[in-house]
């Protein structure tokens, strides 16, 4: 009797009576082989899997919670947040109760001194929000019958609609607000969604732009990176290497590293603009840093090895002799380019122009060092809200709005070239 | 707030602008700018150590100051009252001048510095002499919404 050639790797069995058991009993230890195997496989990757659960999942997940789950303004002022469950008629502010619990909660907050709290969260949404509710504390008398009266009294706003909306969304435990906000939108009090004042609408715009330049810096390395793979792939190795070699280079350079040598490089009196005077092209230096010109070149030249890896490991095993056959049937070079080795080297561009484009919708450091103030991409505000001004409310939003346009684009992509077809190396 | 924004939209095409302390002045040596917003640090540090020249026009500088903070609860809370005794020393704040060029908080320490060293100060009285405080309370208030505005105006036929 043989043993199934999937379960070689299991121990032999140890007891020589067992070549004569019957058929079930044999499936039966098959299957338990089978299962320690399975079990050995999974102890191998579970570091792995914890790894990335910690690291990955958990981030992602706790990010996504922070952009809709809103408890900074509940914890401060508990009394006055659970009360706006309670406002009904939306085109007028709340009734004499909820009036009231704001005193209550002002109070507390003040002798808690954790005011900063809820005047920080208010300001998100209310201008000069940080006014209001200091303003309020300050002069917030100790009794009064009509707390209605008294706080619109000390503070014309709390007689506002929009006041009580914004402390309404802010009353969590979930809010839409700060989704909104990355999307350029605000909630009114009625439930109705409008578009934001037009000098504080941003996020759309910067979002295109965040995909408009990964989408050409991809371009450009496909471009840039096609002929060099290309010619990787079928010089003979000893050049070969040496070539590698020069693509790798830069690879194991540190970003920040290669991003400031492109500074010297383009700036107005640097090496590029210098030699094009000399040699009399240009006469004035042409702007090429602080602006979109220079994003371009120093991302393209921080993903071309992205894109030229995963292109060379697909070329390297395309075999020269299909062009040869292409040839000697009949087809032009550029015939037998474009209808046989084009559409081989297709899982190579799909995986390469994919990696190229997802690293280059993250970039920060680059555009923020080379680019001007018209060229900062999403993760500019991402790291401004999160270490600028602490609002991880918003920071999460936007995070959570890239990485939905991300997925919404990658099964697009999926759908175009097919994540099958694609091959890494 | 319309005024500032109209002021950068008649300089818009001249200006660049910058993320870190140590561009500003690598932005003059290379001739990149001819003036533009810097720590005061940076400067003397560049015509101190790598020997440029770098004129500093104090009138209407900002400035802003630095706290020092007890954590509620803390068991060194004595320590820490001590530590603060002792950089508040007049003397002691003193010595800071001749590591960078910042400004010291007790007045009486001027009497301790080389007053060559002074005039490169921000405290130094003819240069504080009208110079504007960073209002935080404004930022605290405003930074979000003037970031958008300010991102907002860059974007705009840039």
């Amino acid at each position: 009797m043989t043993v199934p050639a999937s379960a070689s790797a299991a121990p032999a069995p140890a007891d020589p009576a067992a070549t004569h058991d019957s058929p079930a009993a044999l499936k039966q230890k098959l299957r338990r082989a089978e299962r320690m195997r399975k079990l050995r496989a999974m102890g191998l990757i579970a570091p792995l899997f914890f790894f990335l659960l910690i690291t990955f999942v958990v981030p992602i997940a706790d990010m996504l919670r922070r952009s809709v789950h809103d408890t900074e303004l509940s914890t401060v002022w508990p009394t006055v947040t659970a009360a706006m469950k309670g406002w009904s008629d939306r085109s007028t502010v709340p009734d004499e109760a909820t009036f009231a619990a704001l005193a209550k909660d002002l109070r507390a907050a003040g002798e808690t001194k954790t005011l900063a709290v809820a005047a920080r969260r208010l300001n998100y949404a209310v201008d000069n929000g940080r006014s209001l509710v200091f303003g309020t504390a300050r002069r917030l008398p100790v009794n009064a019958t009509n707390w209605k009266e008294t706080l619109i009294g000390i503070e014309p706003r709390w007689g506002q609609v929009e006041t009580w909306n914004a402390v309404n969304q802010a009353s969590g435990p979930l809010t839409s607000f700060y989704l909104l906000a990355a999307l350029d939108r605000e909630k009114l009090a009625d439930g109705s969604i409008i578009k934001a004042p037009e000098q504080n609408s941003i996020y759309i715009d910067i979002l295109e732009r965040t995909f408009t330049v990964s989408l050409s810096v991809t371009l450009l390395c496909l471009v840039l990176g096609f002929p060099v793979a290309y010619l990787l792939a079928t010089l003979p190795p000893k050049h070969a290497n040496m070539m590698m070699i020069l693509v790798l280079l830069p690879f194991w350079t540190s970003l920040l590293v290669r991003t400031a040598a492109w500074v010297v490089l383009l700036q107005e009196h640097g090496i590029v603009n210098e030699i094009l005077l000399a040699l009399g092209v240009i006469e004035q230096p042409i702007r090429m840093i602080y602006n979109r010109v220079g994003v371009y070149i120093a991302m393209t030249h921080i993903l071309l090895p992205f894109m030229i890896l995963p292109l060379y490991s697909v070329m390297k095993g395309i075999k020269p002799h299909f062009m040869r056959a292409a040839t000697s049937l009949g087809a032009t070079p550029t015939e037998a380019f474009i209808r046989i080795y084009l559409p081989m080297t297709l899982p190579g561009i799909g995986a390469g122009a994919l990696l190229t484009f997802i690293l280059a919708l993250g970039y920060y450091i680059t555009p923020a060092l080379v680019g001007g103030a018209a060229d900062q991409m999403i993760s500019f505000f991402i790291a401004f809200y999160t270490s600028d001004t602490v609002n991880w409310g918003m920071a999460s939003a936007l995070g959570a709005v890239l990485l939905a346009a991300t997925l919404v684009l990658y099964s697009l992509y999926n759908r175009l070239v097919g994540i099958s077809n694609m091959r890494l190396g | 707030m319309n005024r500032a924004f109209k002021k950068l939209e008649s300089v818009r095409k001249d200006l660049i602008f910058w993320k870190a302390g140590a561009q500003p002045p690598q932005l003059l040596a290379s001739g990149e700018v001819v003036m533009t917003s810097v720590y005061n640090g940076r400067i003397d540090a560049a015509n101190n150590k790598d020997g440029k020249n770098f004129g500093i026009v104090w009138d209407g500088s900002l400035f802003t100051l630095d706290s020092w903070v007890i954590l509620k609860g803390s068991p060194n809370v004595d320590a820490a009252y001590k530590a603060l005794e002792f950089m508040g020393k007049a003397d002691v704040q003193a010595g800071l001048p001749s590591h960078i060029a910042y400004g010291v908080t007790n007045k009486d320490s001027k009497k301790y510095i080389n007053p060559k060293r002074l005039k490169d100060l921000p405290t130094a009285d003819e240069n504080i002499a009208n110079a504007i405080e960073i209002n935080t309370q404004f930022w605290l208030e405003n930074n979000d919404r003037l970031t958008e505005r300010f991102n907002k105006w860059a974007a705009s036929n840039g």
